[in-house]
């Protein structure tokens, strides 16, 4: 579960979210579109305690009173189009580096079962400058995943991929579904990874202008609500 | 404190491993440090005086121009496919990572500071009037003063546009005491000055470690803020 409250946030004169609230109960996938500007990553970057809001707040799991941002922060993956990884550094020593940070024990064992789930096991110990694009996108899941969050923010994960790439991360998208993980997913694409999604959210000026089920919601449906909403 | 250590030691290897895979700083600062060196003693041909006089300030201000170029890598490399965002995404707290790239500056300035002190000694036909025991403590503790301060600053230029001309022209007047008690320090030791000569200095420049110790951690966490 992930929850944000009145949340509002500006950057000088400019209001980029204007008390917004969000909940994600546990398990459910939740997509937020909306078109450039509107605050999205923002919003992202605040539900992951990277960020602090003006106002408002956010709780995490159950008993956010209780824990420190640092044991917070333990609940979260991101995976952006960027990677977050360093070039120099091998496949095995980013998440070596990342699981440290996380404070892991055990962190051998769980390197090999997540670069194995991502395909990568050969590549293991090649630095990542030698990777592909696919192979980047791989490796960065695999960091975002490493310390097994509960609740996984993406900020428009689609962005450059191939075809291939983009299978790929719907595979894992659903695989997070089907383990129960909380997602909330950043796009401006109406159908990559949108299979699995349970509700949408469209931001628009740093306000929510919609938010729905997509039972039984045609593509043309969500576009049609899209351009209503953001149109004005 | 156990676990904080560990968090500050994590971030000190990896920006030690990948700085010396990289070599991007490294070489760039020794060759800096070497070729300062020998430019200044082909361009004049000094007496045993003048290199008592002029050496002490060559070598500091050799060490922090060079130190300088490391200092504008730090940041640059996590900026670099957004790893602050990553990094930050994880419990570990700014201070940590405040101390841990510190950490590696200076190992990568003392580094250069092996590499380059042997040729003063080689160019300059120096002879140590004082104790090398003591000149290795200054340019030990003078080191740390440097990059404590510079990699809280380097921090905050990173943020701002134009940062790599940034950095010296904020860096140096911060740097003012500690370069000048260094320089009066390591002059003292090359003249054999004796030890209570210039114990102030060296208080100084201790006094000053420990406040670019202290300040960072107050206030690293308003400057690793991603906005
Ligand atoms: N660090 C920042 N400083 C100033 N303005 C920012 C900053 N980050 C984002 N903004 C502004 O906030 C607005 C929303 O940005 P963002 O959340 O990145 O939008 P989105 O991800 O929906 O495209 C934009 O107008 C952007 O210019
Ligand atoms: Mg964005």
């Amino acid at each position: 579960m992930i929850e944000g409250i009145n949340i509002s946030k500006t950057y000088g004169s400019k209001n980029v979210l204007r008390d917004i609230s969000v909940r994600i109960p546990m398990g459910e996938f939740v997509a937020v579109l909306g078109p450039n500007g509107a605050g999205k990553s923002t919003l992202l970057k605040i539900l992951a305690l990277i960020s602090k809001p003006d106002s408002g707040q956010v709780i995490i799991g159950d008993q956010s009173l209780i824990n420190t941002p640092g044991e917070l922060k333990r609940k979260i993956g991101i995976i952006s189009h960027s990677s977050f990884l360093y070039p120099e550094l091998t496949a095995y020593e980013n998440l070596q580096f990342f699981g440290r940070l996380y404070g892991m024990d055990n962190l051998e064992a769980q390197i090999i079962a997540v670069i194995k789930k991502v395909g990568l096991l050969l590549a293991l110990n090649e630095q990542v400058y030698t990777f592909s694009r696919g192979m980047l996108q791989r490796l960065s899941i695999a960091r975002a995943l490493i310390h097994n969050p509960e609740v996984i923010l993406l900020d428009e994960p689609f962005t450059g991929l191939d075809q291939h790439g983009i299978s790929l991360l719907q595979g894992v998208l659903r695989d997070l579904k089907s383990n129960h993980k909380t997602i909330l997913m950043v796009t401006h694409s109406f159908e990559d990874g949108m299979n699995d999604v349970d509700r949408i959210l469209i931001l628009n000026k740093g306000q929510i202008a919609a938010d729905f089920p997509t039972e039984n919601l045609l593509s043309e449906d969500l576009k049609r609500i899209y351009h209503e909403k953001v149109a004005c | 404190m156990g676990r904080e250590l560990a968090l500050i030691t994590t971030i000190f290897k990896k920006d030690l491993v990948s700085e010396f895979r990289a070599k991007e700083s490294v070489v760039t600062m020794v060759t800096f440090s070497v070729l300062i060196l020998v430019l200044f003693s082909m361009a004049f041909e000094p007496s045993r005086r003048t290199v008592e006089e002029i050496l002490p300030g060559l070598i500091w201000m050799s060490l922090i121009f060079s130190g300088i170029l490391g200092l504008n890598r730090t940041y640059a490399r996590e900026r670099f496919n957004d790893c602050l965002i990553g990094i930050l995404s994880t419990p570990i707290a700014p201070y940590q990572i405040y101390l841990g790239k510190a950490a590696s500056n200076l190992v990568q300035l003392l580094f250069v500071e092996i590499i380059t002190f042997p040729l003063y000694f080689i160019f300059y036909d120096l002879n140590l009037k004082g104790s090398l025991g003591i000149l290795i403590i200054i340019m030990l503790i003078g080191s740390v003063g440097f990059i404590l301060v510079g990699t809280f600053l380097a921090a905050l230029t990173s943020n701002l546009r134009a940062n790599e001309a940034l950095l010296p022209v904020i860096l140096f007047p911060l740097l003012m005491p500690v370069l000048l008690a260094a320089i009066e320090a390591t002059s003292a030791v090359f003249t054999g000055l004796s030890l209570d000569q210039y114990l102030p200095w060296i208080k100084l420049i201790l006094v000053y470690d420990l406040i670019f110790l202290v300040m960072p951690l107050l206030l690293f966490d308003y400057l690793m803020e991603v906005d």
